[in-house]
C-alpha cells in the first residue's frame, strides 16, 4: 500500500463527490408530485438482489445502513452509478427518456479491532422532472388565439451525507450508527413560451424562477445478528429531524420545512445449501407527516416495499468468483398521484465479478444489477430498465 | 487499480444521456399563469410628439425614379454621372490588348436600364427616353430647381427639371418581357457619348409615359468596336456610373399627423412614459393585486400601434415600406439628435420593424400596423436599460433600407412615405401590452 495514493484517491472521491451533488436521473415523472420520487442508496449488489434493507452476508459500503460496512478488514471505497430508460405512457401521449446518476458512493475505513469508520453520500429523493402544457391564449386579435407552451421544469434533488461507525460487540452481535446532514438543492422555473406565427409579433418569453437548498439533520441506528454462517438478520432505523429547504439569495421563493418519516428497514439472509443464498428485506416509512407539516392536503402516505432474491456465489470465471443474483422487489411510492397509490414493481437481476482479492478480501470487484420494473398510479404507468454498476476497491 | 475509478466515472457519464422526465398532464401544472392585452391610449403614454423632415438625400438611395405625372402630379428624373467618353481613351485602356496597334473604331453602343418591376406602377409598355446633360450638376444637391444647391455655390438649371439634353435614344419598357430595357446608340447618339467637349459626362432619364412611375436600379453603356482584319465587333468594358441621384416635383405638402419617410425623409418623434400600474382583468386580480404593476418580467411584448391614412396623390408607395423605431438621445436639438442602435432586433440580430404594404395607403385601404418596442418598454418600466444605463423615453419611428444580415442601413428609402393617424385623430395610435401574470414559482 504506497502512502502516496492515498491523497490521489481522496482527490478523486472529491471529484465523485462534486460530480455527485448534481443529480443526473431520469428516474420518473411520479415525481411531479410531492416531494419527488424517493431513491434507495443501494448498490449494484442490492439492486441485483431486489434488496430494500440490511441483512446482506458480505460487507459493503451503504448510505443509510452503516451495519453493512462491520466487518471490513480493509479501507474500501464503493462508487455506485445508475442508468435508466424510461418509457412513461400518460393520457396525452408517450415519451421515451433515458438519464443517469450516482445514487450512493462511500468510503469505509477500519480502525484497528476498534471498528469501521464510514463517510458516505447517497440520494434520497430525485426532483427533477417537466410539465409541459400547450394551450391557446386569447390575445385580443380574434380568432382561435394563439398557441402558447408552458414548461415547468424542477431540477434538483435530496441526498444525505454521512459519517458512521460500525462496530462488533460480540461475535454474532454488530451495532452502527450513522449521523448526517441533508444536503442538495433544487431549481424551478416556469416558461411560457409564445408562437410567433400566431401571434403575430414576437412576444418574449415570460419566465419565473426559484431555487433552494436544502438541510436537515438525519441519523441511523442498526443492528446486525448472525447465526453462525448461516443466517444473517439486520435492521436499521432512521430518524430525520426536518427537510428544510431554504431560497436562495436573490430568490424569491418562501422557505419550508417538511417532516422526515421515521424510517425502518430490516432484512433476513439465509443459507439454502452450497453456495446459494436467500435474502428477504422489507422497508416501510410513513410521510403522512411531510404533508401534514405544511397543512396541505394528505397526498402523501405509508410506503411499504418488499424484496426478494437469490444470490448463487459457487460460480467462477477465470478463476475469480462471479456470483449471480436474481431478485423482486415492490415499492410503494410515498407522494400519491390522482389519489391513488404509487407502486413500483421490478424483476432484477445482476452479477459481480471479483478482479482482484486476498483471500476472502474483494480489493477490486463490480457488481451489475439490472432491473426491469413498471411504476403506475392513476393515468400515468411507465416502464423501466435500470442498470446500477458499482465499483468497489479496496486495501488502497 | 485505483486509477480505473476516474476512467469509470468519465466512461459512465459520457455513454449516458441526460433527460428529465417530462409530465403531459396539464393537471399537474403547479402554476395558474395568465397572459392578457391591455390596449393604452396615446394619451396615457404619450408625452409628446414630433414629426421632422430633411434627413439623407436622394443621391444616397442608390436608385432612381423617373415619373411622368404620376398621381397626376408628380414628375421625377434621373441622373446619373458617368465616366467620360472619348475614342481614344477608349481604344487606348481598353483595346490595346486585344488588336494592338491595330486601327480600331467605335462603331455602335446600347443604353442598358434595369427597372423594379415590383416597384413600377406600369402594367404594360412605357417609352423611357436618355440624354445627355448639358448642365454641370452636383448628384449630392441637384433638385428640381437647382443644378448645385450647396451653402458656396447655388446654380439654378437653365429649364427646370434638368435642364436641357442632347438625345442619346428612347425605348420602350415593358415588364411582361423583363426588367431591362436596351437602348440602341445611333451614329448621333455616339458622337454625343462620345463628345469632348465637355468633361463631365451627365446622363438624364425621364419617362415619356404619363400617369406611371418606374424605379430604376441600374445604368450601363455598352459600347462596340470594329477591329481592322477582324470581321467580328468586339464590346468594350462597359460604361459605368459615377454618381446617380433624382429629381423630383412637386414637393410633398407639410405632414398631416404622423409622417416616416420620403426624400429627404420625415421622421416622427415620440415621447412616452409609460404607466405604472394597469386594470387587470377578473382572472388576474384573483392571482395578484391590482391594478396590475408593469414589470419587465410581466411584459412579453410592447407596441406601437399606428393607423395608415391615404397618401397625398403622388407620395403614395408603389412598393411595401418598413417603419423602425429607434431610441432618440437628444431630442432638445432635434433634429440633428442622434438615434441609437434598433429597438427591437431579432433573434438573428436583425432590425424588427413594421413592413407597411401600399395599399395601406390609399383611399380606402387605411389599417393597422405594429411597430415592435419591447426592450423600450421593459426600460422605460425598470426606469433603466437592462446595463443599468439611463434610457431615454423618445423613440423616432422612420424609413430605412437595412441590407439584409448586415446592421448597415441607408435612410431614405423611397420618394413615397407613410402617413398615420395623429394624436387626437381617428385612429390614433395606442400602445398594446402583451403581459402574463403567473402567481410564484413555490415547492409544494
Amino acid at each position: 500500500m504506497s502512502p502516496l495514493r492515498r491523497p490521489r484517491l481522496a482527490g478523486v472521491l472529491l471529484l465523485v463527490l462534486a460530480m455527485g451533488a448534481t443529480p443526473m436521473a431520469a428516474q420518473s415523472v411520479l415525481a411531479t408530485w410531492g416531494l419527488g420520487v424517493t431513491v434507495d442508496p443501494l448498490d449494484g449488489r442490492g439492486r441485483g438482489l431486489g434488496s430494500v434493507g440490511p441483512g446482506l452476508f458480505g460487507t459493503g459500503v451503504i448510505p443509510g445502513d452503516p451495519g453493512a460496512s462491520l466487518d471490513l478488514s480493509v479501507p474500501t471505497i464503493v462508487v455506485s452509478m445508475q442508468n435508466s430508460w424510461l418509457q412513461m405512457d400518460q393520457e396525452a401521449g408517450s415519451a421515451t427518456v433515458s438519464g443517469s446518476r450516482f445514487p450512493s458512493m462511500g468510503l469505509a475505513y477500519p480502525v484497528g479491532d476498534q471498528g469501521v469508520f464510514t463517510v458516505t453520500y447517497g440520494g434520497l429523493l430525485d426532483q427533477r422532472w417537466t410539465i409541459v402544457r400547450e394551450e391557446l391564449v386569447d390575445l385580443g386579435a380574434g380568432g382561435v388565439g394563439t398557441s402558447v407552451t408552458d414548461r415547468f421544469v424542477s431540477d434538483g434533488g435530496v441526498a444525505a451525507a454521512r459519517v458512521g461507525f460500525a462496530r462488533r460487540v460480540t461475535p454474532s452481535l454488530g451495532v452502527a450508527v450513522s449521523v448526517g446532514s441533508f444536503t442538495g438543492n433544487v431549481a424551478r422555473s416556469f416558461t411560457r413560451a409564445f408562437n410567433f406565427l400566431d401571434a403575430g409579433v414576437v412576444p418574449a418569453a415570460f419566465r419565473s424562477d426559484a431555487r433552494w437548498g436544502y438541510s436537515g439533520v438525519t441519523a441511523t441506528a442498526g443492528l446486525v445478528f448472525d447465526v453462525s454462517e448461516i443466517v444473517r438478520a439486520g435492521g436499521t432505523i432512521t430518524w430525520s429531524g426536518s427537510l428544510n429547504a431554504n431560497p436562495a439569495i436573490g430568490s424569491e421563493g418562501d422557505a419550508r420545512a417538511y417532516d422526515m418519516p421515521l424510517e425502518f428497514r430490516g432484512g433476513i439472509s439465509g443459507t439454502l445449501g452450497a453456495g446459494i443464498s436467500a435474502v428477504l428485506s422489507a422497508s416501510y416509512a410513513d410521510w403522512s407527516g411531510a404533508w401534514v407539516s405544511l397543512g396541505g392536503e394528505a397526498a402523501a402516505g405509508p410506503a411499504l416495499s418488499l424484496g426478494a432474491g437469490l444470490e448463487w456465489t459457487s460460480l467462477s470465471v477465470f478463476g475469480r468468483p462471479f456470483p449471480i443474483r436474481f431478485g423482486w422487489r415492490r415499492a410503494e411510492l410515498p407522494f400519491r398521484l390522482d389519489a391513488e397509490d404509487p407502486v413500483e414493481s421490478t424483476l432484477a437481476g445482476g452479477f459481480g465479478l471479483q478482479l482482484a482479492g486476498a483471500g476472502n478480501i474483494p480489493l477490486a470487484q463490480i457488481d451489475l444489477g439490472l432491473e426491469q420494473g413498471t411504476r403506475s398510479a392513476g393515468s400515468v404507468s411507465e416502464d423501466f430498465w435500470r442498470s446500477t454498476v458499482s465499483l468497489r476497491l479496496a486495501g488502497f | 487499480m485505483p486509477r480505473l475509478l476516474p476512467l469509470f466515472v468519465v466512461a459512465t457519464l459520457a455513454a449516458c444521456s441526460d433527460e428529465i422526465p417530462t409530465a403531459l398532464d396539464e393537471g399537474l401544472l403547479p402554476l395558474k399563469p395568465v397572459t392578457l392585452e391591455v390596449l393604452i391610449p396615446w394619451s396615457q403614454f404619450a408625452t409628446g410628439t414630433q414629426v421632422v423632415g430633411g434627413f439623407g438625400r436622394a443621391d444616397q438611395v442608390g436608385m432612381g425614379t423617373i415619373a411622368n405625372a404620376f398621381g397626376g402630379r408628380l414628375n421625377a428624373r434621373t441622373l446619373l454621372h458617368m465616366v467620360p467618353q472619348t475614342s481614344d481613351s477608349v481604344i487606348d485602356n481598353a483595346l490595346v490588348d486585344i488588336a494592338g496597334d491595330t486601327l480600331t473604331t467605335i462603331v455602335g453602343g446600347v443604353f442598358m436600364l434595369r427597372f423594379d418591376p415590383d416597384a413600377s406602377t406600369n402594367q404594360g409598355p412605357v417609352t423611357v427616353s436618355v440624354g445627355r446633360t448639358s448642365t454641370h450638376w452636383a448628384a449630392s444637391t441637384a433638385s428640381w430647381q437647382f443644378a448645385v444647391d450647396s451653402l458656396d455655390l447655388q446654380e439654378e438649371w437653365p429649364e427646370v427639371g434638368g435642364g436641357s439634353v442632347a438625345p442619346l435614344g428612347s425605348g420602350e419598357w415593358n415588364p411582361l418581357e423583363g426588367d431591362s430595357l436596351l437602348i440602341p446608340l445611333g451614329l448621333a447618339a455616339l458622337a454625343t457619348v462620345l463628345d469632348t467637349t465637355s468633361t463631365e459626362f451627365g446622363v438624364r432619364i425621364d419617362l415619356e409615359t404619363p400617369g406611371e412611375l418606374l424605379q430604376v436600379i441600374f445604368g450601363e453603356i455598352q459600347l462596340f468596336a470594329a477591329i481592322e482584319g477582324v470581321d467580328t465587333l468586339v464590346s468594350l468594358p462597359p460604361v459605368s456610373v459615377i454618381d446617380q441621384t433624382f429629381i423630383y416635383d412637386p414637393a410633398p405638402g407639410p405632414p398631416d399627423g404622423l409622417r416616416v419617410g420620403g426624400i429627404p425623409s420625415w421622421r416622427t418623434v415620440i415621447s412616452m412614459a409609460l404607466p405604472t400600474t394597469v386594470a387587470g382583468t377578473p382572472e388576474v386580480c384573483a392571482l395578484v393585486t391590482c391594478p396590475l404593476v408593469l414589470t419587465p418580467e410581466r411584459i412579453n411584448h410592447a407596441s406601437l400601434v399606428l393607423n395608415t391614412r391615404p397618401n397625398e396623390l403622388g407620395f403614395r408607395p408603389t412598393d411595401s415600406l418598413v417603419v423602425h423605431a429607434r431610441s432618440l438621445f437628444a431630442p432638445e436639438v432635434l433634429p440633428k439628435s442622434p438615434v441609437g442602435p434598433p429597438i427591437f432586433v431579432d433573434e438573428l440580430g436583425l432590425t424588427v420593424g413594421a413592413a407597411l404594404s401600399s395599399a395601406a395607403f390609399v383611399p380606402g385601404g387605411e389599417r393597422s400596423v405594429e411597430v415592435p418596442i419591447t426592450p423600450l418598454a421593459w426600460d422605460l418600466v425598470r426606469g433603466t436599460t437592462a446595463a443599468g444605463g439611463p434610457t431615454s423615453p423618445h423613440i423616432a419611428l422612420l424609413s430605412l433600407n437595412c441590407r439584409s444580415y448586415s446592421e448597415f442601413c441607408v435612410e431614405p428609402t423611397s420618394i413615397a412615405f407613410s402617413s398615420f393617424a395623429g394624436a387626437g385623430e381617428p385612429g390614433e395610435p395606442f400602445l398594446r401590452l402583451i403581459l402574463t401574470v403567473s402567481d410564484r414559482v413555490e415547492l409544494p
